[in-house]
């Protein structure tokens, strides 16, 4: 009786011992061909970009005025399309009407990120016709805004595309020199993902590919 | 990340009811016969890293070291419980265990406070055999009209078979009742699943007769 117990306890220990790891490593491209139902989060191989609107870019060097906007979208598909022989209905899967991510800026040029689309619909916040004061009680000023850490990408209804539209107001640097060359790098999270964490829901990450580096000249008006 | 946050809380409350009853036991060479009722009613928690279940069941104390338990096991707790920590529920199990209890000794402890001075410590070593009828959320995808893949997650039941080892302590407080916990790891077998390694964590209270 002895043995057989003991014999079974290292049965039991035995087939204890081997594990994986797969969920562990986060970022790790989700490889559909296997089993995937114990999964909630999904990572993709395939990147959405962030680009430079209306660039004042000369051989890799912008020319700015101190408070110029750096325009910046992401356009991510709802029909995402994955390792060119796939495509996922992420707007289907996900039932989120936007996607988020975060941005990072160098640290030698101080700016503000503005939401471009509350500018289109309403331009007259920065179009010099109002006071600072107006601009502040303004309704739309809460929406002008945005947190570096929480950036949203909105479902467009008719091109079914998340769109996101930003802008880096860009202020003068602490130290400033003119015709100096400052270093901009800016970069985003790794993922842009929907925001649900319902048990019912799964979780979408797409790359993002995107570190554009720049040097920024200031040009007096 | 790697451990849920509610198995987790119980972890902690295990580690230090663990901690407090080490450093409560005093050896004692006075002795009660705590070993004659060789029956035993429990009713305890089961708690592992897919389960978190109300366990009852009955033990019989074959020999003075060997003992074999018959449990079953429910879930009490509502589906979103586990469902939005990405949990399996446990709709109904059944447990058989075999016991090996390693020589008791007589100690004080922290229940000194509510009962006699004259506890027996029983530590033992387990092997469980577990059949469970589980449910759970689960992911797949299917192409929808256009060709495209769609993501989705929907409610499973599945049948388990687990095969577990662990150790524990049990604390015979009088001739009528005890305290019991123990610990330990498992795998499902027969399945297909990667990832189906659990430890466990079980206490609970019986009546002996």
């Amino acid at each position: 009786m002895k043995k057989i117990f003991i014999f079974s306890v290292l049965i039991a220990v035995f087939f204890s011992c081997d594990y994986y790891y797969d969920d562990y490593y986060y970022d790790e491209t989700t490889d559909f061909s296997k089993d995937i139902s114990n999964k909630q989060s999904f990572y993709f191989s395939t990147p959405v970009a962030l680009s430079i609107l209306e660039s004042k870019v000369v051989n890799d060097t912008a020319y700015y005025k101190v408070g110029d906007t750096l325009k910046l979208s992401l356009n991510l598909n709802s029909i995402y399309q994955e390792n060119a022989t796939d495509s996922y209905n992420i707007f289907k899967s996900t039932k989120a009407t936007s996607f988020y991510y975060s941005l990072h800026r160098s640290d030698e040029i101080d700016s503000d990120i503005i939401n471009l689309k509350v500018i289109e619909k309403y331009p007259e916040l920065t179009s010099g016709e109002l006071t600072e004061e107006e601009i502040q009680t303004s309704p739309y000023y809460k929406n002008l805004y945005i947190n570096h850490d929480n950036i949203k990408a909105v479902l467009n209804t008719e091109t079914n595309i998340y769109e996101s539209k930003i802008g880096l107001v860009l202020k003068k640097p602490t130290g400033f020199y003119d015709n100096y060359r400052y270093p901009l790098y800016i970069s985003t999270s790794s993922y842009v993902s929907n925001d649900n964490y319902e048990a019912n829901s799964v979780i979408i990450n797409i790359p993002i590919f995107s570190s554009i580096s720049k040097s920024v000249v200031y040009i007096n008006e | 990340m790697f451990v849920k946050k509610t198995v987790m809380k119980y972890l902690i409350y295990f580690y230090l009811l663990t901690c407090g009853m080490v450093m409560g036991q005093n050896s004692s060479s006075i002795e009660k016969p705590h070993l004659e009722n060789r029956n035993e009613i429990f009713i305890g928690s089961n708690i592992s890293r897919y389960n978190s279940m109300t366990e009852i069941g009955y033990e019989f104390q074959s020999s003075d070291h060997f003992s074999l338990i018959a449990s079953a096991t429910i879930s009490l707790f509502p589906d979103d419980f586990y469902y939005n920590d990405d949990l399996e529920k446990n709709k109904f199990g059944l447990n058989l265990k075999g016991r090996y209890y390693f020589k008791y000794f007589i100690t004080h402890s922290l229940f000194y406070l509510f009962f006699d001075n004259n506890i027996k410590v029983r530590h033992f070593t387990e092997g469980v055999l577990g059949y469970g009828y589980n449910s759970r959320m689960i992911s797949y995808r299917y192409l929808d009209n256009n060709n495209d893949y769609v993501l989705d997650r929907k409610k499973t039941n599945e049948n388990n078979v687990m095969l577990s080892a662990g150790v524990g302590t049990k604390y015979l407080l009088d001739k009528k009742f005890s305290f019991d916990y123990s610990f330990g790891i498992g795998n499902h077998v027969f399945s297909k699943k990667p990832d189906t390694v659990f430890g466990y964590f079980k206490m609970g209270v019986g009546y002996r007769f």
